[in-house]
């Protein structure tokens, strides 16, 4: 039963038993004898029980109302609060398991972005539409550019910083379009990238490091097609980029060597032979002679030095067919003509020892193909693959001499080495002379002939030098202006004859004395004793030389003792001189065949 | 290896010690350097990378006593010791010079790293392989500084 | 699916429309144009999905064409390739600006080309 019920039933049962007991009560008082009956018989005392009666029920119901209303207005409000409490629960539930769910989200996300930006071989950043570099850059990243801070920087500064000014513009012009442009593809995109490929020089721990770097991007949009960010892909392309230059230097060295080699063979072995050791020593000569450059001083005399060698390396290499040798001596020489009257200042110091350093290459070139190709035609080369590095060398050069021997080497070669020796010699000391070599026969093994080339080198500059007159000597003598220079080389009983003549002034006999005795070579007692032949005899001894001067062509007193050494001691030859003074002289050598 | 390429640092060099240390040097005999044999002296030096058309490096090297010398200036008290403000110091001394030798290369297609310092006396400097080593002395009162210059043209224009 | 093909050359749109067939695009829904007005009228016409387009043509040329089409309300997610032989880098941000979606540099490769078809389709 509900409360406000109970109490108007209170207030009833009190109401009528307490109107009953009061009523009773004030009769017995005022002394009348009363019984209930009487009351209830009697309609006044009836009433007033009953009026007392109704009006306590009324009070109790009255207020059994108002604890009814007040009480059940708590309970409302109890209630009430019990469920917005619970609505928050709810809520604030809801609220953070959608927090956890979209945190999980993100750290899936973040944890696949992160495991692809790190687990590929590629440096990555995300720059947004102000360029500025956001997190999550990987280590290969840090790797290709090294180690700083980069999250919140531009990207044009921190990672294209060194580039010069035109690329940077180009690569923010870029950035632009990428950012702009809704409609294009990321592949066109890439092909509008200015820096698809890129050098990047830093310096790591004092070492230079250039590296190649290629660059790639990819746009990230949002669901609205909304271009959010770029993501930069870069590589380290350095292994392949140097792959690919070693591979056109490759090219450009065979192509070289190959001009070189076809050169090389255009000529005779002895004339490049002549020429490789006359390009050492200009190549000497020529760094000495840079080294007394000093600055800001006129060096007129070592200039025309300078000159002088690099002109003669030009004109031979081109004779030769060295296209890239002469070339290179041509833009050396061509240099030097133009700071002849100039000063030497730093700047030109520098050329000088940039072109020479660059025909040193050339030489470098060239040598490393003579011996490439000697290594080539060796005949014990296959052999000599397999032994150990140290052996090697050693057994080339044997395997060298051994093809030496074999070799013929035919006396056309001679002639024309020869020749050149007579032209350079009568150009040097302003003589006239042709020289001939007549021969049916093949040639000789390399070997003897380097010995005989030597012999007739010295033979022929001492012929020009004291033999030959000059034109106007020999047109007053009434001999023809160009002198003459024979060798016959013939087969006679089983042995190889040289016969070596020129049309020379001869032996001056009184000329070799007095320098015999200058020299102490002989005493004055003695020297009257000897023959003629024996007189001559002495020219052929070591250090011995009839010229006032030491000139280049000879003078220097080695000449005709090699003659002796070569034919006696290594050809194991025979030799006879006979002396036509005024008219010449005649030279038989014979060796075994 | 091409004048044009080094000329601009020459130059940046002798401007920088003129106008930002007032230091007045002359560039002397240039000379194919040679680490073995000795007879230049050098306690740090300050590396920058050069590639694009050419590649190498160019190095600022600088006697002790020049770099004390220098660092005295720049902070204007005498500085005694060979520390570490004297090694920071000469960093910013070669990025300026790099700085301003980028401006004359600025028509080649080259780039030039940040440099580096590298100390210890007479330190290995190695060029690039199979390219000489070219020296540039300047001599001022305190001693002489060098420019080290070694670049392989990769395009030869 | 309705594809458009703008270039002078008959040979060129010839090797266009076979590579279009070649990625299972109806034969009847191919549609060829000898220059940009030509194009235009077909692009209104019909509802086209797919534009190739030649650079330099008599009349209008195929950059300007971009330009127009990228203007008409129905084509502002058209995918444009363009199939060109300037393969300069300004050339390419020109056609960028323009609104090229996708860029091949003439002589084409059928491989290529048809990859890059599909993507659009």
């Amino acid at each position: 039963m509900k409360e406000r019920y109970k109490w108007p039933v209170y207030g009833i049962i009190l109401g009528l038993g307490s109107s009953f007991l009061s009523t009773f009560m004030f009769f017995k008082q005022t002394g009348v004898d009363i019984t209930i009956k009487k009351i209830i018989n009697n309609p006044l005392s009836l009433l007033i029980v009953l009026l007392a009666t109704l009006v306590l029920c009324l009070v109790f119901l009255y207020i059994g109302i108002l604890r009814d209303r007040i009480v059940s207005q708590r309970e409302e409000t109890e209630k009430n609060k019990k469920e917005l409490q619970k609505e928050m629960m709810d809520q604030s539930l809801r609220l953070s398991s959608e927090i956890n769910n979209a945190m999980e989200d993100l750290r899936k996300y973040t944890d696949q972005l992160d495991t692809i930006v790190n687990n590929i071989d590629s440096g990555i950043c995300f720059i947004n539409n102000e360029s500025i570099i956001e997190t999550g850059y990987n280590d290969t990243f840090v790797q290709i550019f090294g180690d700083r801070d980069y999250e919140g920087n531009s990207i044009i500064n921190s990672v294209f910083g060194i580039l010069d000014d035109k690329a940077k513009n180009g690569i923010a012009d870029f950035l632009e379009l990428c950012f702009t442009n809704k409609t294009a593809s990321e592949s066109i995109l890439n092909d509008a990238n200015p820096i698809r490929e890129f050098e990047f020089v830093q310096i790591v721990e004092g070492a230079v490091i250039h590296n190649v770097i290629s660059s790639k991007i990819s746009i990230i949009k949002d669901s609205e097609n909304e271009i959010i960010k770029i993501m930069f892909i870069f590589n380290d392309i350095t292994a392949e980029h140097e792959l690919q230059t070693e591979l056109e230097k490759r090219d450009r060295d065979y192509a070289k060597r190959y001009s070189i080699m076809v050169a090389l063979f255009g000529n005779d072995k002895l004339v490049i032979r002549r020429f490789i050791d006359n390009l050492e020593g200009d190549m000497k000569k020529l760094s000495v002679k840079i080294k007394e450059i000093k600055q800001n001083e006129k060096n007129t005399s070592i200039i025309e030095d300078i000159l002088g060698i690099v002109h003669s390396i030009k004109g031979e290499a081109f004779a030769l067919g060295f296209e890239k040798l002469s070339n290179v001596s041509g833009e050396f020489e061509s240099f030097f003509k133009g700071i002849r009257n100039k000063t030497v200042d730093l700047e030109n110091n520098l050329e000088i020892i940039g072109f020479f350093e660059k025909l040193n290459n050339e030489k470098r070139e060239f040598d490393k193909t003579i011996k490439a190709l000697e290594e080539f035609l060796s005949i014990d080369n296959i052999n000599t693959a397999s032994l150990p590095e140290a052996d090697k060398e050693l057994d080339l050069s044997r395997s060298r001499d051994n093809y030496l021997k074999h070799e013929v080497v035919s006396f056309d070669l001679l002639r024309k080495e020869l020749n050149l020796i007579n032209v350079s010699a009568a150009r040097e000391m302003d003589k006239k002379s042709i020289f001939q070599l007549n021969t049916s026969l093949n040639g000789v093994n390399e070997i003897k002939y380097k010995l005989l080339k030597e012999l007739f080198l010295h033979l022929i500059r001492n012929s020009i030098a004291h033999g030959i007159e000059s034109p106007l000597l020999r047109l007053n003598k009434g001999k023809p202006e160009v002198g003459n220079i024979i060798l016959n080389i013939f087969n006679e009983d089983g042995n190889t004859v040289f016969e070596y003549t020129d049309d020379g002034n001869g032996f001056d006999l009184e000329k070799i004395k007095n320098r015999a005795l200058e020299s102490g070579v002989v005493t004055t007692e003695k020297i009257e004793m000897m023959s003629n032949a024996e007189i001559i005899k002495i020219v052929f001894n070591d250090g011995f030389s009839t010229s006032e001067t030491m000139d280049v062509i000879s003078g220097t007193g080695v000449g005709m003792s090699v003659i002796k050494k070569n034919v006696f001691k290594e050809l194991k030859g025979k030799f006879t001189l006979s002396n036509l003074p005024g008219k010449g002289i005649k030279i038989k050598i014979t060796i075994q065949a | 290896m091409q004048v044009k390429y080094i000329q601009p640092f020459i130059n940046a060099t002798i401007k920088v010690f003129k106008e930002f240390l007032g230091v007045e040097i002359k560039p002397g005999q240039p000379f194919l350097f040679n680490h073995n044999e000795n007879k230049y002296s050098y306690d740090i030096s300050g590396i920058i990378g050069i590639g694009g058309h050419t590649l190498g490096i160019v190095v600022v090297s600088f006697p002790k006593l020049v770099a004390l010398d220098l660092a005295s200036r720049i902070t204007g008290q005498t500085i005694k010791i060979f520390d570490d403000t004297v090694i920071d110091l000469v960093g910013e001394i070669v990025n300026i010079i790099a700085g301003n030798a980028k401006q004359g290369l600025e028509q080649y297609p080259l780039v030039i790293s940040l440099p580096s310092i590298v100390k210890g006396v007479n330190h290995q400097i190695t060029g690039v392989s199979g390219v000489p080593m070219i020296g540039i002395p300047f001599s001022s009162k305190k001693g002489d500084i060098y420019l080290f210059v070694s670049l392989k043209d990769l395009i030869t224009a | 699916m309705k594809a458009l093909i703008v270039d002078d050359s008959r040979i060129m749109r010839n090797i266009l429309i076979n590579i279009l067939k070649e990625t299972k695009v109806d034969s009847g829904d191919i549609f060829d144009a000898p220059e940009g007005k030509a194009a235009l009228e077909i692009l209104n016409l019909e509802k086209i999905d797919l534009l190739l387009v030649d650079w330099n043509m008599p009349e209008l040329n195929g950059l300007d064409l971009v330009k127009i089409v990228r203007k008409m309300d129905k084509y502002q997610n058209l995918p444009i390739i363009m199939v060109t032989s300037e393969a300069a880098r300004y050339n390419v941000v020109e056609a960028i600006k323009a609104g090229v979606t996708d860029y091949v540099t003439k002589p084409i490769n059928a491989r290529i080309i048809m990859a890059k078809i599909k993507d659009y389709l």
